[in-house]
């Protein structure tokens, strides 16, 4: 085991690289997909001001807070149906 | 058809050619209202020379009448609630000035009316008071509860945290606001303030208040919650070493299911009674008055007996939606009173608020309290029966009670409100909205095309 788990990091630093790319990459999605949601949900396209008013930053906080909740739940959500999948394909078809 | 040429009635029973000519005569002038050609031409049929049928008129007439109703009704509500949301909107409509700088928060409790489910309440927050509070740019926050005693509960443990020294964050709050604190965000230091909907949870509110600021810090001795405690901390260290062989977690599944229902934490049970609260001292550190409350009225009556009472307010939402509004309204704009004392009753607004809305409760409410009161004594288990907050009367203490404000709104707020115009293009639904974006459509000028000869 610890042969192997030595061999693992050494051509790390590309996939470490490659994973972190891809991590970055997921979150830079997410806020593309938060902020755009948001600001359409919360900022009219009349932009009589420069900056936001109250109204709408707090309608921006609460939306990005629903956001992060959805997410979160629906990541928890798919998980679980991966971890259910994998063990019902593992031993036997029961996917309850 | 025949009813006009009466004299010629004989004449029909002899001849189909005789009574056809003396028809004509005299029903020349009658029938002269020709169709339009022009009409006739596209072909728009005439018009029906006779009413419906006695039976289709009855028909016809209840229909259109409890529909114009349904429809006249959920229009004036939209619009009550559209004007109060106009009324507080230029709240929402300040510029922020750091951008940092957290927002007045409001609490808003809500709780599972007596026999039904959490639903109801927080549709009926969703359709008459979130509008107004969407608009006025208020942050909010709920405080659920899904039966009775959880308001009490949650209201008396903030308080208690409130109380307490320092102690380590604890809950997800604490550790936001530490995160803040370290960030140096500003918090908001102005009036705060509590939407209470309904009469139940209304009690269930004063009840908390006195219980967090008279009732002890340390949670009275009572055996029967720890029971229920350690069952929950052997689940989590079971869980994961199911975890650990797939198939044993597989066989399982079904058992964990059903013991999960409950994981819901128990509720607190009350730090002290009713009794206790002359005897009990204040804490040090109370401020001289409370963030103010509104309670607001949440009518909800349930059983089949009541259908004319519920219609006739089904029919009546309007007058709910102007009610509600105000009251949040009042809220937005942060003007507080105190509490009045009636003088001839000697009972405290506190106590009458949404006094009504008891009635409304079911039976069970005041029923189910006495034999399981009974029961319990007679069984003398060390149970402590739960607190039946809604239907005992409120029990108010002067020192806390003084210190509880509400939210009223000024005249001249409500003045300005009632100017307020909500154009109906604002109220309206998708038919008439559709049929007026129609009619712009064919009035307006077509747009310039450049193929067109220029006249």
């Amino acid at each position: 085991m610890s042969f192997l788990g030595f061999g693992r990091p050494q051509p790390s630093s590309e996939e470490k690289i490659a994973a972190v790319q891809a991590e970055m990459k997921l979150l830079t999605q997410m806020h593309d997909r938060l902020t755009k949601a948001c600001a359409k949900k919360c900022v009219p396209n009349e932009y009589r001001e420069s900056e936001l008013n109250k109204g709408e930053s707090v309608c921006l906080d609460r939306c990005a807070a629903k956001f992060f909740d959805v997410h979160m739940k629906v990541s928890e959500l798919l998980q679980q149906e991966m971890q259910q999948k994998g063990a019902g394909g593992g031993s036997f078809g029961f996917g309850g | 058809m025949a009813d006009p040429t009466p004299p010629s009635a004989p004449g029909a029973t002899l001849t189909p050619a005789a009574s056809a000519g003396a028809a004509t005569n005299p029903g020349a002038t009658y029938k002269a209202p020709k169709p339009n050609p022009a009409f006739r031409m596209m072909g728009i049929p005439v018009l029906p020379r006779k009413l419906p049928s006695r039976n289709w008129m009855i028909f016809i007439a209840v229909t259109s009448s409890i529909s114009a109703a349904i429809i006249y009704d959920k229009r004036e509500k939209k619009r009550a609630t559209a004007r109060w949301s106009k009324a507080v909107s230029h709240l929402g409509k300040e510029l922020i000035s750091n951008p940092n700088q957290m927002p007045r928060k409001l609490t808003i409790f809500l709780e599972s009316p007596p026999g039904d489910g959490l639903r109801v309440a927080q549709d009926h927050f969703t359709e008459y008071v979130k509008p107004i509070l969407a608009a006025s740019g208020l942050d909010w926050e709920f405080v659920q509860g899904r039966k009775e005693g959880d308001v009490r509960a949650a209201v008396a443990e903030r308080i208690r945290r409130t109380r307490e020294p320092e102690t380590g964050a604890q809950t997800q709050d604490e550790l936001v606001q530490e995160i803040r604190k370290k960030d140096g965000t500003p918090e908001y230091h102005g009036m705060r303030g509590d939407i209470v909907i309904g009469r139940h949870t209304w009690k269930e509110y004063v009840r908390g208040l006195h219980e967090g600021w008279l009732g002890p810090l340390t949670p009275p001795q009572i055996p029967e919650p720890e029971v229920q405690k350690e069952p929950e901390v052997q689940k989590v260290e079971e869980t994961p070493v199911f975890e650990g062989s797939e198939e044993e977690k597989k066989e399982t599944k079904p058992e964990e299911k059903p013991e999960k229902k409950p994981e819901r934490p128990p509720q607190p049970p009350p730090y002290n009674t009713t009794n206790d609260y002359p005897t009990s001292a204040l804490p040090m550190l109370i401020p001289s008055e409370f963030s103010p409350s509104a309670p607001i009225g949440f009518p909800h009556i349930l059983g089949f007996s009541n259908t004319f009472i519920r219609t006739r307010r089904f029919f009546t939402r309007r007058y709910l939606a102007d009610d509600v509004g105000r009251e949040v309204a009042a809220v937005c704009f942060a003007a507080a009173r105190e509490y009045r004392e009636d003088t001839n009753i000697t009972q405290s607004e506190q106590q009458t608020a949404l006094e009504h809305e008891e009635r409304d409760w079911v039976k069970s409410v005041w029923k189910e309290r006495k034999p399981e009161e009974g029961e319990e004594k007679e069984s003398s288990t060390p149970v402590v029966p739960a607190e039946k907050i809604w239907a005992s009367p409120m029990v108010l203490d002067p020192r806390i009670a003084m210190r509880m404000r509400r939210f009223e709104i000024q005249p001249e707020e409500e003045a300005r409100a009632k100017e307020i115009v909500v154009p109906e293009e604002e109220l309206e639904g998708w038919i008439k909205g559709s049929l007026r974006s129609l009619y712009r459509w064919a009035i307006s000028k077509p747009e310039p095309n450049p193929s067109w000869p220029d006249e």
